[in-house]
């Protein structure tokens, strides 16, 4: 079956915003850095070829050739009309959930993390008019206007993601491994703080 | 009728006094002459394992497990579904709580796809229709209504991480409810599994999913636990079988109308803090209802009539009858505390301040809060933990 030409135009927009929305914004860099490290998302319409597939690496996330190839996530919509209602901003991907209509293989833990970026790169592409129906206000840390520049003229391999806010979160661990070692005097207290950033990680 | 929903539901219900005689009949309509039997050490250790082989004597079960964890895992899984092929039964009866339930399913879906992990079948409605298995579900309970969703939490044995499977294929074919196998759940037991069933209802008729039908469902459910619950506590039997049958109402309800917040936030504790599932649900409810108030006003305004009596309903004002069902739920927790010693505050689990960031953080991710029709951020998990730290 031949793939619709504007559910395709959609999804290579939303895929080639993913890896400049989740540089630029810090709610959906946040959502990025607790996905897996290594991930390979399908995304498309069940029965027809995959329209778009994903690959995130430690710190890009690229748009690649589709492949019909297992992936880790694979998101289908049952139909291409559920497709339309999703991709055109009619409603959100929640509510397509809700409806049944979306299909899902792998980690559903790991979708829910995807469907809040996708839900932040819609807040960015899509004009409020369209977004106040089904997406909360938020506050826009870049520019629309730069997010659509980059759709149409960037380079998604030079779009790395700087793990900025795992950097402190690092350090403020570590001054906080210290002062239980200095307070306490006991390494317990450690070994718990270790096993929440063991947990911190999973998440 | 403007919106579009799916609801799908098959399963039998046997449900009041004797049900459990009606097993062999049952298996029998569905083609199975040798099933496997799955349960628990403490279902066995409490004799109902006995009772129900007793009850059945009739039944010729070619393999007994009752070694499921409480956390049904893949692992656990795989062996079963060796131990059902090795011993070649032909059907599958669970008798237990939500774990033992979860864990058939998934041998259930193993089998029936003719697949050796389970973990190729993670997913949303991503299966197709399968081989047919015989699936009857005895439950133990009155909270997790497992015995009719098409939904199962099975943690990884790799990872340790709960993978979630939704799909139709996961519906038993019967579910048997009968007075005499909750009869020795402690009040505690009734107290927090019955709140998970009432969590499972309000969030069912309060989702971005709700349908009609489902709704039918989730108030059936409020009102049998409304006015159940506190009687089904102190031991009366009756009030136990209204307890179960709500919950497996609750169940169907939200089996297709999903829940919410107080789930994604109730997973979250669980897995970090080890809070037991319906303690959760009880310490969560009040608060989350407080942060959804004004998407679901209207929604909680008409439950006061299904969770209190028409007198209450009628005697509030119309602009407080949410805030009054709040009041209520609450002050049925409080009768709870006071007669089952429950603990409700996130402190008597051990939880440090530290803890909350990762809770919340975990939440957020959660497949549950996607359906909830307030959105909410880190910010606003950390506030309603705070409330009930």
């Amino acid at each position: 079956m031949k793939k619709s030409s504007i559910i395709n135009i959609v999804f290579n927009v939303l895929g080639k915003a993913f890896g400049y929305v989740c540089k630029n914004d810090k709610r959906a860099k946040d959502l990025f850095f607790a996905l897996p490290k290594h991930l390979t998302i399908n995304m498309g319409i069940y029965g027809e070829s995959t329209y778009i597939s994903l690959e995130k690496t430690e710190n890009q996330i690229l748009k690649v050739k589709p492949t019909k190839e297992n992936a880790d996530l694979e998101v289908l919509f049952k139909t291409r009309y559920a497709a339309r209602l999703v991709l055109l901003g009619k409603i959100s991907v929640s509510e397509s959930f809700a409806r049944h209509d979306i299909l899902l293989k792998g980690d559903i833990n790991t979708a829910v993390r995807l469907v809040r970026i996708i839900n932040i790169i819609e807040y960015y592409l899509f004009p409020r008019i369209i977004t106040y129906k089904f997406l909360p206000k938020m506050q826009k840390e870049i520019s629309s206007f730069k997010v659509y520049g980059f759709t149409l003229f960037g380079n998604s391999k030079n779009c790395k993601i700087d793990n900025f806010n795992a950097k402190i979160k690092n350090v403020t661990n570590k001054n906080a491994e210290k002062h239980n070692k200095d307070t306490d005097g006991s390494d317990k207290n450690l070994e718990k703080l270790q096993n929440v950033e063991k947990v911190s990680e999973k998440v | 009728m403007d919106k579009y929903f799916e609801f799908n539901n098959g399963t039998k219900i046997l449900c009041g006094k004797n049900a459990l005689n009606n097993l062999k009949y049952e298996l029998d309509y569905l083609g199975s002459s040798c099933p496997l039997l799955l349960s628990d050490e403490g279902l066995e250790t409490a004799k109902i394992v006995d009772f129900v082989m007793k009850t059945a004597k009739n039944i010729k079960f070619n393999a007994v497990f009752t070694k499921i964890p409480a956390d049904s895992s893949t692992l656990t899984i795989n062996q079963i579904a060796r131990l059902y092929k090795n011993n070649k039964c032909d059907g599958i009866v669970a008798l237990g709580g939500g774990s033992v339930i979860d864990t058939a399913k998934g041998v259930k879906l193993i089998l029936n796809q003719s697949k050796v992990d389970i973990m190729d079948l993670a997913g949303n409605e991503i299966v197709k229709k399968g081989k047919f298995i015989p699936f009857v579900v005895i439950p133990t309970t009155c909270g997790t209504g497992s015995e009719c969703t098409s939904v199962a939490v099975i943690k990884n044995s790799k990872t340790k991480t709960k993978l979630e499977f939704i799909s139709s294929e996961l519906l038993p074919d019967v579910a048997i409810l009968d007075e005499r196998l909750t009869k020795k759940l402690p009040p505690k037991l009734v107290a927090s599994t019955g709140f998970d069933a009432l969590v499972h209802a309000i969030e069912a008729y309060t989702s971005l999913q709700k349908n009609p039908i489902s709704d039918i469902y989730a108030t059936t459910a409020i009102k049998l636990i409304g006015s159940n619950i506190i009687d089904a506590i102190g031991g009366d039997d009756n009030a136990r079988l209204n307890m179960a049958l709500a919950s497996n109402l609750a169940g169907t309800a939200f089996s297709s109308a999903m829940v919410g917040i107080v789930h994604a936030i109730g997973h979250a504790l669980g897995a970090v803090l080890n809070i037991p599932h319906g303690n959760a649900m009880m310490m969560l409810l009040p608060a989350c209802m407080r942060f959804n108030l004004d998407k679901n006003f209207i929604e909680y305004s008409s439950l006061l009539l299904y969770f209190t009596n028409e007198d209450e309903y009628i005697s509030a004002k119309p602009n407080e009858r949410a805030k009054v069902l709040i009041e209520k739920i609450e002050e049925t927790i409080g009768l709870i505390k006071q007669k089952t010693g429950i603990m409700l505050s996130l402190k008597e689990y051990g939880a440090k301040e530290k803890d909350l960031n990762v809770v919340a953080e975990k939440a957020l991710s959660d497949g549950a809060g996607i359906v909830n029709r307030k959105d909410f951020s880190k910010e606003d998990v950390l506030n309603i933990l705070n409330e009930i730290f």
